[in-house]
């Protein structure tokens, strides 16, 4: 052990010790109310976002759950509607309230000074919380923008922006009235997830609204894609990762009673995650239509993020040297090491699964939801456990009502991870080798369906797993209500003294370098290495604002204005063209019943892929796509050419019963669409709000649009009655909404077919072309 | 052993959290710097240097397939004689390997046996668009859109398309689990077409002479 060092590389406070430049000596105490709010919530936001991930989970095995309610027809529970729900209610909710908890408590203390204003944090509260209740209200009724974590409408967003902003006000209004000139690390991680999502929740939900419950993203197609995924990283970044590392600084040693492990490594990992995570996003999309140089360096930055991440790691584990003793025996410290080794886990997968080859087999299967539940369930679930019950006797001022229940959820919790993760994983891996498997004889070893029912049995498991979770995290309410309801009359609220930072402090002078005879800039490396001119910075909370703006700032701006302003990066096909009226309403039932949840329409130039589903998908197929569907897995195939595979009487019968035509097929009834009348007359409208997006519809267009998708109601009717008879359906259909998704689902990956106006008569007497050589030609075409 | 310089605490704690001052673990920087000069490297090679783009890859992956698969097939016509030789050849177990992808993308609308839903019933002798067997293969490529048959020749390769009309014709007279009533013309048996041995022979010649033609296009 060591003692206090009095080195003097490190550390230059002295200064403020001395009498005259310390400001006045001033009382205060701190606002625990708060955070006993937010604990709260975060637990009971938790089991309603594990609940409704549980009823998700077995809508997969047991597809007779996705009930339709006769009322009103709508199908609220239907796993494309419920699972935007799990995903918004778990992170914005559950590990949302964790962090504003972990942030309310600690920035406090670590400032010596009460939050800058309790009224701010009870807005901050309470207005957050509505937001969920938002999220709960709209996303089972289809109402989202369908991109992954930001599905939550224009209104909603509207306030999410204005209660984060909120606390930011509050969070840095603190920092301002702080009597502690150190910031300490994690409040530097505070800061960057403040900042960072602050522009990431901006820049992704730029839309033109059509009214208050829908709106269109102002991006389309490979733009709106890369946005998206800039955003959907990120926030795995900035909200998953950041504050809980920011979490960990503080609980973790508190908790252990020792120091931390590396100061050093503190400094060079913060810094190295803030400039790295923010290039990542585009390993989201390897293999699609996004401009292959952004997607390697979404591969390459993944890469670099491993050691950053793993400093994090480190930092925590080592923090509990000489503490393991300590850690058998305190379920605390036990939920810490478990949630930390999870995080260490994630974040060395995570680089394996951007590089390029592995993700050709990873991407849309479950390997990647395994991967993010053994992030989610095991990283964030268990530091919010670990540090809910360190903080539980302190807010109830009190002891903790069963340790013995706690370490049962400890276990309970553990065993829940692996028996969700492990099947998971088999599930995945199973798939994506099912999916690209051929036969000696050249074909597709397995149908879609048969990779469905393979993994059945994985899926069980995965149900169980979950459920175990759920009901260590129920254990924990139990827990957290018997220990409120032993709570003092009246809670006990300490007075602390500390002086108030002076103006007129100085910095002790930063050292020269001690290397002698070596030239100049070997003088300038040691002195940075010494990182003293860190600690100066750790006194200016702006400057480690400004620079961590900056470093995202820029970040972003290096790949999103090349993808956005080099026309090469999405070459234009003459043949693509807007959807008529009733495919573009279409497409928007389309986006409320959250199809993208199950199937992509992205199909990547990997030979089993293009065999099973055809030519792989062009970035200029989704120029008038807003927004874009690509979707991230296939629980389901992938739709992007299924316009050429398939009739409208075939999706008519289909969409009652998909499992007339697939048996084994886990989809959902979408009876409802034939149910449900369609609005014609609202189409006009969205053509207007596609318009000002630069979609070339002409004003007649506009003013034809309800004439025009009835004539084309009319004609699909028509064709379906000649191909199965008078009776096979009834004709009242083609007033319903299943006529217009219908028509969105024939148009699907059609275009590129067409011949280009212009060239019909030349080309049309040639032979045939190879596709492949077809569409080469003709983007090299467009290209000169 | 442990150096002197180890396990220094910083002079300052933070709401009474102390922070030792230890060096960077030498593998974690060794790892750190390795990666970002690889990825240097990497990104260079792939996108200034000569790294094969991913289409390059799948089309080389194509051309492998094709030559694997395909290397004795490229360039033929589809004519009725090949469609029946085919399936009652020596290429009969590749035909009735097609099993699945029939299922697969057929099956849909014709059953997985044939026996017909959406679409007719392949397998009773009666066609509606098919009069000889290379109208199968006619049938498959350019569909019959006012009916509801896609054309797949947008999503199989040609000679896939031929193998597959070769056996769709090797269906016929299977007996389906569940049949649809007939619908179109009933078509003599498939042997009626066969062409007699010193026809096939002169049509055999044209056939390599047709390979020869550069307007056939097998390969990617």
């Amino acid at each position: 052990m060591s003692s206090p060092a009095t080195d003097a590389r490190v550390g230059t406070d002295a200064p403020e010790k001395d009498p005259q430049i310390t400001g006045v000596m001033e009382t205060y105490s701190y606002d625990d109310d708060i955070v006993r709010k937010f604990v709260l919530a975060t637990v009971v936001w938790g089991i309603i976002g594990m609940l409704v991930g549980v009823i998700i989970a077995l809508e997969l095995v047991l597809p007779s759950l996705n009930i339709n309610m006769d009322w009103m027809f709508q199908p609220w529970l239907n796993f494309g509607r419920l699972r935007p729900l799990h995903t918004n209610v778990v992170i914005f909710a559950f590990a949302g309230n964790a962090i504003f908890a972990a942030v309310y408590y600690s920035t406090q203390r670590l400032c010596k000074a009460r939050m800058y204003s309790d009224a701010l944090g009870k807005f901050h509260f309470w207005g957050w919380q509505c937001i969920i209740v938002a999220a709960v209200f709209t996303l089972p009724f289809g109402i989202t923008q369908s991109k992954e974590y930001a599905e939550l409408e224009w209104p909603i967003d509207l306030a999410i922006a204005v209660v984060w902003l909120v606390f930011a006000f509050n969070f840095f209004g603190t920092l301002a009235r702080r009597r502690e000139r150190h910031l300490y690390v994690a409040l530097w991680f505070y800061i960057a997830t403040i900042i960072a999502i602050t522009i990431l929740h901006v820049f992704n939900n730029l839309v033109i609204p059509l009214n208050l419950t829908k709106s269109y993203p102002i991006y389309a197609g490979v733009q709106d894609a890369f946005v998206q995924w800039w955003y959907g990283h990120n926030m795995i970044a900035f909200f998953l990762t950041m504050p809980f590392l920011g979490m960990m600084y503080y609980f973790l040693p508190k908790a252990a009673n020792r120091p931390v492990y590396s100061y050093r490594l503190a400094i060079v990992h913060f810094w190295s995650l803030v400039f790295i995570y923010i290039w990542a996003g585009p390993h989201h999309l390897h293999y699609t239509a996004l401009p292959a140089w952004a997607s390697t360096l979404g591969m390459l930055f993944s890469l670099m993020l491993w050691m950053p991440s793993w400093g994090g790691m480190i930092n925590g584990l080592l923090t509990l040297r000489g503490a393991w003793s300590k850690v058998a025996e305190d379920p605390i410290l036990k939920f810490f090491v478990v949630g930390v080794t999870f995080y260490g886990m994630a974040t060395f997968e995570g680089p394996m699964l951007s590089i390029k080859s592995v993700n050709a087999l990873s991407h849309y299967t479950d390997w990647t939801i395994a991967h993010v539940h053994a992030g989610a369930l095991g990283w964030v679930g268990f530091m919010t456990f670990g540090m809910i019950y360190w903080l539980l006797p302190r807010l109830f001022q009190t002891e903790l009502w069963s340790k013995k229940l706690m370490g049962t959820h400890f276990w309970l919790g553990t065993i829940g991870i692996l028996l969700y993760i492990i099947p998971i994983y088999a599930a995945g891996i199973t798939q994506g080798l099912m999916w690209r498997a051929f036969t000696e004889d050249g074909n597709l070893a397995y149908q879609f369906i048969e990779t469905v029912t393979r993994i059945m049995p994985f899926y069980w498991v995965r149900v169980f797993g979950g459920s175990l979770f759920l009901v260590g995290t129920i254990m924990l309410l139990v827990n957290l209500i018997m220990t409120w309801k032993a709570r003092p009359k009246k809670y006990e609220v300490p007075v602390h003294q500390a002086p108030a930072l002076s103006h007129d402090y100085v910095d002790a002078p930063i050292d020269g370098s001690r290397i002698k005879n070596v030239p100049p800039f070997a003088h300038t490396i040691d002195i940075f290495n010494q990182l003293q001119w860190h600690r100066r910075w750790e006194r200016l909370w702006v400057k480690i604002s400004v620079f961590t703006f900056l470093a995202i700032a820029i970040a972003s701006l290096l790949e999103i204005v090349p993808t956005f302003i080099i026309k090469s990066n999405v070459a234009t096909i003459e043949t693509v063209t807007p959807y008529t009226p009733l495919e573009l309403a279409g497409r928007d039932i389309y986006v409320s019943e959250g199809c993208y949840n199950c199937h992509s329409q992205m199909i990547r130039p990997i030979f089993a892929e293009t065999e099973m589903y055809g030519e792989y998908s062009k970035g200029g197929e989704f120029v008038y796509d807003h927004p874009f569907q690509w979707g991230s897995r296939r629980i389901g195939p992938d739709l992007h050419r299924v316009g050429n595979t398939r009739t409208a009487s075939w999706h008519f019968s289909h969409f009652v019963d998909p499992r007339i035509l697939s048996p084994g097929s886990i989809m959902p009834s979408y009876v409802h669409f034939v149910e449900h009348d369609f609005d014609f007359d609202s189409i006009a409208s969205k053509l207007v709000a596609m318009q000002r997006l630069g979609v070339p519809y002409s004003d007649n267009e506009v003013q034809g649009a309800a004439e025009n998708a009835r004539a084309q109601a009319r004609a699909i009717m028509a064709k379906v009655i000649e191909e199965q008879g008078a009776d096979a359906y009834p004709k009242v259909w083609e007033t319903k909404d299943i006529i217009a998704i219908t028509a969105y689902l024939l148009r699907l990956g059609t275009d590129i077919y067409k011949q280009p106006e212009v060239a019909i008569e030349a080309e049309a007497t040639e032979a045939p072309l190879m596709l492949d050589e077809t569409i080469m030609e003709e983007v090299e075409h467009v290209n000169d | 052993m442990i150096s002197p310089e180890y396990d220094k605490r910083l002079d300052h704690d933070s709401d009474g959290i102390e922070i030792y001052d230890n060096p960077l673990p030498g593998w974690w920087s060794s790892l750190f710097w390795i990666s970002i000069v690889f990825s240097v490297g990497y990104f260079a090679y792939y996108h200034i240097g000569v790294g094969a783009t991913v289409e390059e890859n799948y089309d080389t992956s194509v051309a492998l397939f094709l030559e694997a698969q395909f290397s004795d097939l490229i360039g033929i016509e589809p004519t009725d004689q090949l469609i029946i030789d085919l399936y009652q050849g020596e290429y009969a177990d590749k035909i009735s390997a097609l099993r699945g992808t029939f299922e697969s993308k057929c099956g849909q609308c014709h059953r997985a046996d044939g026996g017909g839903n959406i679409g007719p019933n392949l397998t009773d002798g009666y066609y509606k668009n098919v009069k000889s067997p290379v109208d199968l293969y006619r049938t498959i490529s350019d569909g019959v859109v006012a009916k509801g048959m896609p054309a797949w020749k947008n999503q199989m390769r040609e000679i896939q398309v031929i193998l597959m009309a070769a056996y769709v014709a090797s269906i016929r007279d299977s007996n389906p689990s569940s049949p649809k009533l007939p619908e179109g013309l009933e078509i003599p048996a498939w042997d009626t077409f066969i062409v007699p041995v010193e026809e096939a022979e002169e049509s055999a010649d044209e056939g390599d002479a047709n390979t020869d033609d550069p307007s056939d296009d097998e390969q990617p």
